[in-house]
Parts: structure tokens; sequence; C-alpha cells
């Protein structure tokens, strides 16, 4: 008996309810004196007598009564919800096929979407770990045209001395280092940075404290360690501070760890004060013409922009390229670059070799958005189709009373507890897919480490679930809902609706269709793409190749010859070994990454205008270089023996800088000079010139995406390098390695050795899958995904014909009992489905048009005009599709008219 | 005034208590506690409304209109759960007062 609305006529305010209380007890009151015996007229009067002045009384209660009437309001509106939410929670009980599917779908959507913008969000939106980050710029020498290199040192220091618009800066080279442990030596890199490195980005550490100045005036050999280093090779300890670490040039005392978020540089594997870097590093940087290996971040002073302090900076960069125009002849700009941005898109720096975390994400989220919105398509479906089958129950309800927006409550509701779930469910795999990606692949991308289920992440949570509720399930109930008393009544048998029913569930598939074909083919493309980037020739034979990098103490080896001695001692000693079949000496190993720039001066004449660059790698490599990688000799002849004694007259290129200064013509006999280029000898940037003796073929120098860079190669003898790699040469090359690096350790156990961790000493064809790591998960998560979509696609196309088989039963019975035969009827049914399939693919096949467009600009390799991948997909989607109709198409042939003309 | 406080605690106890066996509507209450305690109390009705729905506000109480005995429209009160435990509280409370009390004023043991 519980009434809590009253819906006939207005409901009456409180103040008139309790008046009407009011008059009701004066009423009993006067009856009962009445009965007593009381005159009614007097008994009136005597009963308002004793009742008093009832209009603050009245204004009293009517207060009570408002506060009453709010709660009753509110409790009434709770039990309309309590009830829905348990009648939707059994609905979905009865259903629970459709239940778990919808709920896994959603599931899945929700589940990568959140995984993805979680990361997403740490990475484009989230504030880096440093106070006041949005003033942390980087800093290079710059050019009018846009060119940009590291700043020196010295220009630095002179930059800092007159620094309009910029509160402080700080230099950080870095150099590989030797790490003594108990399993051998390993090389680490280490970043030596000037005293105000971390007091300018304001990071704190984790464990400890940071650098500060104090540690560089007093030559503290204090150390502090990324997150990343103290993790994986430190095992995490808790108890690091204060524990030494032996490096080849003294031991360093760890004061601190920096967190998981602090990645500046990228390279950093520990930070030590500039103050005690080895002294090689610390002459090197002394000189004003090295740009190699540093980089400068600087914070803006509060209240100035980018572009202010550029133009500020610019004055004194143009006053110091007038005043040392040997080096700074031409680099008259100061490029400075918010540090966020050059975070999320180093390769835009010219930093080659380091991956662009801002184009993977974009990649990742409109990947998943597509997923998303499949999810919901698919789900909406199952939702219509299950509306469709609840036509008598919620016919049933609306003849009892139940409002259309009662029954569309109803309906939401069940939409939303699967959406609900959905997200749960959804949460546990983000959550999961995250915990995987940061133990396989962590340094994947920057900040993976900090991503966590946060408050962001529920807030993003709930979002997506209410976004799916709505987007599954509105259309749905909108259709399921009889929109008037007529409706119903024309219901019954047949259902009229049907038809509009039938094209909101074809418009449905052909969407989901759609989007899982535009999926298919971007991942289509990728693959493609990645695959030719495997087969790109490098210019050389990969296989057979070990490949290792040996970093001398030069404090042991502190001259020339010295390095030399060793670098000739080590390749006699590994070409000794059997199964070796040779072995070469190079400065630098192809597809590393690494390469050093030397200014170039074609055929004696110095170009006047600075801003055209005329560079080439600097190569120095043994005479059997040539051979041991396969480069072949395109035209002349390469270094011998005899070149190696001291400098002649000849040097050798390759094909893409002979094409780039004497296109069409011999280059044998052009006058070329370069400049020396190892940084740790006196004799740096000293000329060497010669007339080019020979031509050998392009190597792709920085990986299969770029183009061969034009390249100068040099007997090592005329130049040795600080550290040197090596090329051995073996039919099993794996087997090779404990040899090779046995003999190393023979010639001087000192050398930094091998480690499972290290990538010092490596198959080639491993280490170069291993660098294509990151790109490959790339590829496999898209295909794996667009694989998913397309599944949900076609259940979800063979979801809808089989229950629009089911409804055309009649329709099919009649035509059959018309006469029309079974196969008129296949033809029929096999007509619409692949109509339907051929929507789809076609609306996907404009779709994937339109990702290939962007996909290019996001990724090396993709081509719009990569006809086979277009081709591919609908070919493989419509068979299938054609498989799922058919089947359908022969059970509707088969309909009895006899059986279907009975019903009703 | 002091009587008047003291006179509102025991009134809303009095009216759990004159609900527990079942629905009254406001004029029901106070004659009832008026026979209960032979005319003792007396409930002044201009204070037993702001207590009903003092109550109801609380939550101790629902309120119905209905028909009272003689056909006449009224509205009904009863107690909710909560009024329940409410006035099981309340009753122990005022037996611990009374005994309380009622321990001064006894003749003290020896």
């Amino acid at each position: 008996m519980r009434r809590l609305f009253r819906l006939v006529g207005r409901e009456p305010s409180a103040a008139e309810d309790v008046r009407a209380e009011m008059d009701a007890h004066l009423a009993l009151k006067i009856d009962a004196l009445v009965r007593e015996g009381w005159d009614p007229a007097a008994a009136e009067a005597e009963a308002r007598r004793r009742f008093g002045t009832r209009a603050p009384l009245e204004r009293a209660t009517a207060v009570a009564a408002a506060a009453t009437r709010r709660r009753q309001r509110w409790t009434a509106g709770l039990d309309l919800w309590s009830s829905d939410f348990r009648q939707a929670l059994r609905s979905l009980r009865r259903a629970p096929g459709f239940t778990v599917t919808a709920v896994l779908i959603l599931a899945l959507g929700i589940g990568a979407s959140l995984a993805v913008l979680a990361v997403a969000e740490r990475l484009l939106v989230a504030p880096l770990p440093f106070a006041d980050p949005d003033r942390l710029v980087v800093l290079f020498e710059g050019m009018p045209n846009g060119n940009i290199r590291p700043v020196s040192y010295p220009t630095l220091r002179d930059w800092e001395a007159e620094s309009p618009g910029i509160e402080s800066m700080a230099y950080v080279p870095g150099t590989t280092v030797g790490w003594r442990r108990e399993s051998g030596t390993e090389t680490i890199l280490s970043a030596f940075p000037t005293p105000n490195f971390f007091a300018t980005l304001g990071a704190r550490p984790q464990l400890g404290r940071t650098l500060t100045p104090a540690d560089d005036a007093e030559g503290h050999r204090a150390a502090v360690l990324t997150d990343a280093f103290w993790r994986r090779r430190l095992g995490a300890d808790p108890g690091i501070v204060g524990q030494t670490l032996v490096l080849t040039d003294g031991v360093v005392t760890v004061v601190g760890v920096m967190g998981p978020g602090f990645r500046v540089p990228a390279w950093a594997d520990i930070y030590v004060p500039l103050s005690s870097a080895p002294a090689t590093l610390r002459e090197e940087i002394a000189r004003r013409g090295n740009h190699a290996d540093s980089q400068v971040i600087a914070r803006l002073a509060a209240g100035t922009s980018v572009e202010t302090a550029a133009a500020g900076m610019k004055v004194v960069a143009g006053r110091l390229a007038d005043t040392y125009p040997d080096d700074l002849a031409g680099w008259t700009e100061v490029g400075v670059a918010s540090l966020r941005s050059f975070l999320l898109d180093p390769a835009s720096f010219g930093m080659r070799g380091l991956s662009s975390p801002a184009r993977t994400m974009l990649l990742f989220l409109g990947a998943v958005a597509l997923v998303l919105a499949i999810a919901c398509a698919n789900v909406a479906c199952l939702t219509l189709v299950r509306g469709q089958s609840r036509r008598r129950e919620l016919g049933v309800r609306s003849a009892l009373g139940a409002g259309r927006g009662a029954l569309i409550r109803r309906l939401m509701m069940e939409s939303t507890m699967v959406a609900a779930l959905g997200a749960g469910f959804g949460v546990a795999l983000a959550g999961g897919l995250i915990a995987l990606l940061q133990r396989r692949v962590p340094d994947i991308l920057p900040r993976l480490g900090e991503v966590r289920i946060d408050p962001l992440m529920i807030a993003l949570t709930v979002g997506l679930g209410a976004l799916a509720a709505v987007a599954s399930g509105l259309v749905p109930a909108l259709r399921a809902t009889p929109r008037s008393l007529a409706d119903l009544v024309k219901s019954g048998a047949r259902d009229t609706d049907t038809g509009g029913q039938i094209r909101v569930q074809r418009g449905l598939v052909v969407l989901q269709l759609g989007l899982a074909v535009t999926l298919a083919v971007a991942a289509t493309l990728l693959v493609r793409s990645f695959v030719r980037v495997l087969d790109t020739p490098m210019g050389f034979t990969p296989d057979g190749l070990v490949t290792l990098t040996i970093t001398p103490d030069h404090a042991r080896y502190p001259t020339a010859a010295s390095t030399i001695a060793l670098y000739r001692h080590l390749s006699e000693e590994i070409s000794r070994l059997p199964g070796v079949d040779g072995v070469a000496i190079t400065n630098h190993i192809p597809g590393a990454g690494a390469s050093y720039p030397t200014a170039l001066v074609i055929d004696d004449n110095p170009s006047d205008d600075p801003s055209q660059r005329r560079v080439a790698n600097f190569r120095t490599v043994s005479p059997e270089y040539f051979q041991v990688m396969g480069i072949p000799v395109v035209r002349g002849r390469v270094y011998g023996d005899a070149d190696l004694s001291a400098p002649n007259d000849g040097l050798v290129v390759n094909q893409a800088l002979a094409d780039q200064y004497w296109p069409g013509q011999n280059p044998i006999g052009r006058r070329l000079t370069v400049f020396r280029s190892a940084r740790w000898l006196p004799d740096f940037g000293t000329p060497i010139t010669g007339a080019v003796i020979g031509v050998v073929g392009d190597v792709r120098h920085f990986g299969p995406e770029a183009a061969a860079p034009s390249e100068v190669y040099l007997p090592y003898t005329w130049n040795p390098w600080a550290w040197t790699g090596m090329v051995v040469r073996g039919r099993d090359p794996r087997r090779l390695i404990d040899p090779v690096w046995r003999a190393v350790s023979a010639v001087d156990p000192d050398l930094p050795a091998v480690s499972g961790a290290n990538r010092n000493i490596g198959v080639f064809a491993s280490i170069m899958a291993e660098t294509r790591a990151p790109r490959r998960m790339v590829m496999q998560v898209a295909g794996a995904v667009a694989l998913a979509a397309l599944l949900l696609a076609i259940v979800g196309l063979y979801g809808v014909m089989a229950y629009q088989v089911g409804l055309r039963r009649r329709e099919l019975g009649i035509r059959a009992a018309l006469g029309a035969g079974h196969r008129e009827i296949l033809r029929l049914v096999m007509g619409e489905g692949l109509r339907l399939a051929s929507a789809g693919i076609g609306l996907g096949l404009v779709g994937g048009f339109m990702a290939a467009s962007l996909l290019r600009t996001l990724v090396f390799g993709v081509s719009v005009r990569d006809l086979a991948s277009f081709a591919v997909v609908p070919v493989v989607l419509f068979a299938v599709a054609g498989v799922a109709v058919y089947r359908h198409a022969r059970r509707a042939s088969r309909v009895e008219p006899a059986s279907v003309l009975k019903v009703d | 005034m002091a009587r008047l406080d003291l006179l509102q605690g025991t009134l809303d106890v009095l009216i759990l208590k004159t609900l527990s066996p079942g629905p009254r509507h406001g004029y029901a209450i106070a004659t009832w506690v008026s026979e209960q305690t032979g005319g003792v109390l007396l409930v002044e009705e201009g204070a037993l409304y702001p207590a009903l729905h003092r109550l109801e506000k609380r939550g101790l109480l629902e309120s119905e209109w209905g028909l009272s005995e003689n056909n006449r429209k009224a509205k009904y009160y009863r107690l909710t759960a909560a009024g329940r435990v409410e006035l099981r509280a309340e009753t122990k409370l005022w037996e611990r007062y009374s005994a309380a009390v009622a321990s001064i004023l006894q003749p003290s043991g020896g």
C-alpha cells in the first residue's frame, strides 16, 4: 500500500498537506465532542480553542513536512533505480549467452582503449617529473635555414656569460666507461654533467640525493644512477646508496638513484660530475670544434617564451660567430625547443636512432578508437537482436502501464550494467597489458614505468563505460520500445517494425565491417612496410657476422701508436681462431646508429656559403673491411697493407659521395680534403687531402629506413679512433662469440668483456633484430588488433544474417509456397548478405585509404599505392563472408512452407 | 521552558511507543496517551504535530493518508524499522534515567 507518488492531479504542497492534516484533526475532535453531547457549533468553537493558534504551528510543521517530502522523493527515486537494477540483473542472468558475449567484447574494447589512453596520458599530457617543466628547453647551435647541431662546451660557456631570457644552462657530455665486476668488465654509458644540471631540472631522486655544485668543487667522485640501470644491472638493491662502483678510471660512490621518469639524456646509465670525468673527455670537450655526444638543457627565466629566448640568444650567437669564424661561421642562431617536444620526437631534431614516441602513440590511439567503435557496434547489434526477441515481454509491460520512458530506462540499465561489467574487466585487462609491457619492453616508450591504475584511469574507465553503454544501448533501446499503443496493437503476430529494425541492423553490420576492414588494411600496410624494411639490402652481407665493440682505457693506451698496436693485436688473435674467415676493424658498425661527420672540401674549392654543408661520414677501417663485410668495390681499388703506414695521396669514397659531388663523372682522381675526427687525439681537425682512388658500394649506415649517407673511408692507422668496432665473419657466428671474447680477454683482461645484458658483442643479425623489436611489436599488435576486429565483424555479420533469416521465415515460406525454387531463395538471401558485405568492405576501403595517407606521415615504408595490401583484405573478407552467408542461405532455402504458414 | 524541553523528549518517545502496536492518526495518538495515563499526561495538540513531522523527517516514522474509523480523511503514521530501533534505545535510556532518579529519591539504605 505504499503510494509514494500521487499522480492524480497535482501533488499537494507540504503546506497544503499540513493544513489538511490539521483540518482532519479538528474534524475528528469535533466528532468526538459531538458524541459527548456538545452542540455542533459549540463543539467546533471549543475544538478550535483547544487547538490553539494554528498559524505558527502550521508554519513550523510545514517546514518539517517539506523536508520529509524531499526525503521521500529521494527514497522513491532510489527505490525506482534499485528495482530497475534488480530487474535488469535478473533479465541479464536469464540470457547468459548474450551477457557473457557482450561483456567480453566490451571488456576487450575498453581494456585496450584504457591501456593506450593511460600510456598516452603519461607521455603526452602528464607534466614531466621536473620542477616547473614547461620552462625546460634544449639548446642547439642553429643556422638561419634551420640546421642544428649540438653545442660545443666553449661556446656554451660563452652563452652562459650572457644569456638573456635563460635562467640556467647545463651541459651534458657522455662517453662509454668500463665497469669492473666479478664477472668481468662491462661498458656503461656515463653522463658527466656540469654542476647545475640537476638544479636546472629540479628533479627529485627516489633514493639518496642528486649531484650538487659542491661535488664538482670538491672533486667528489659521486655517482647518481638512473632507475633503469639500477633495476636492470643492480637488481634494484635498496641499499645501493653509499656503495661503490669500480670504473676503469677509478671508483665512484653511489649517492642517489633517480625516479623512473628521469631519462635525460635518454642514453645515460649513470651521472658523474664533470670534474671527475676521464681526462680525455675533458680535453675533448674543451675544443670548440667538438659537436658530438652532448646535450644542453636550460631553464627559461620565468615568463619568457621559447621565441623570446631564441631571439635574445640570436644576438649573442651572432657576435660569437664573428669572434670564432672557424667553427661558428654561419651558426648565428640558437635553436631553442621545449624539452617535452624533444623527448616526444627526437627524430625530428636530427637525433637519428631514437624512436619517436609521439608517433607511435598516435598510431595506437587511432587503432584503439577503431577497436572500441567496433566493439560498441557489435554489442549494439547483439542488443538490437535481443530487443527484438523481447518484444512480447516489453509489449506486456507497456500494456500494464509502463511508460516508454520507464521501459527505455530499464533497457538502458541493462546496457549500463553490461558496460559496467565490461569496464570492470577492462580495467583488469588494461592493468595486465600494462604490466606485461612494462616487464617485456620497458624501454619502448618513455615513462612507461610510471603508468599505473590511478584515479585518472578510474575516471577514464567510467567515462569509457558510459560511452559504451550509450553507444551500444541507446539506439536498440529506442527501437525496441513501442512508440505508442497503436504500434503495440499492430505488432502481435507480425512485427511491423521489422523493417526499421533490419535497417538499423544492416547499418550496424556495414559499419562494423567498414571499421574492421580499415583496421585490417592499416595493419596489412604496416606489416608489409615492416617486411620491406627487413628486406631492404643494407649494402653488405649481414649473415655470418659477429660484431663487437672494444673501448680501451686511454690511461693505459695513451698514444695513437699504442692504440693502433692494440687493435692490430686483437685483430691478429681473432683471425687465428678456427672458424674465422676474416676480421676487420672499423670505427663504427653500420646499423648501430653511431657515426661522425667530417666537413669536406671538394676539388680544393672551399665552399663560401656555410649553409651548404658538405659533410660525409668519417670512417676508419682496416684494409680487410670491405671484403669481410661484403661491400662491393665499384671502381678503382681499396686500401692494402701498404697504405697503412702513413697517409698517402689516396682516399676511398662510397658511391653516394661520388654521385653527390661528381654526378655522372668519373670520380677517380678528383681531389678531396677531410678533417681528422678522432676527438681524443691532439691532431683533431687537421686536414687530410688526397685524390679518390676507389669507389665502394653504398651501405645503409643509419639502418634500412634511411638513405645511405656519403662516406669517406680511411685506413684506421691514419687517425685511430678512441674505441673500435670489430667485425668477424665466420660460418657459424653464434659459436664464435665465446672464442672471440676469450681471445679479447687474453689480449687484455681489462677490456670491457661480454655479458648477457650487453650489446658489446653479438651476432650481427640478432642485434639488428633486437633494434627492430619496437617496430616489430607495433606490427604484431596491429596485426592482432586487426584480426580481432575482423573476427568481431564477421561474427556480427553471421549473427545478423542468422537472425534475419529467422525473422523472415514466414516470408520465405510464402515465397516457397508460391513457387520460388530452392535456388531462387538461395540467391535472394545470398544476394542480400553479399550486398551487405560489399557495402562494408567498400566503406572499409575508403577508410583504409585515409588511414594509409595518415600512416605514410607516421611510418616509414608505407605506400598509398600498395595495391596488394588493399586487395588482400577485401578478398579474404569477402570469401569468409560468402561462406557465412551461404550457410544461412541454404538454411533459408530449406524452409518448409507448410511449417511456416501454420504459425499464428 | 525547561519543562517544555523535557516534554519534547518525552513526547517523542511516547509517540514512538504509541505507534508500536500499529499505525494511528494524530488525533488517535493524542487521545490514546491521555487514556493510557489516566489523564495525567495530556498531549497538547499544538506540540503533537510538530513532533510527528520532526520524527518523520528523521526517518523514524512514515505517513500516509487514509480513512479514519468514522470515514473521515486522516493522516496515518507508523513506525519504520529505524523507528523501532530508536524506540528500543530510548526506552532503555528512559529506564536508566528513571532508575537513577528513583535511587536518589529513595530513602538511603542505612
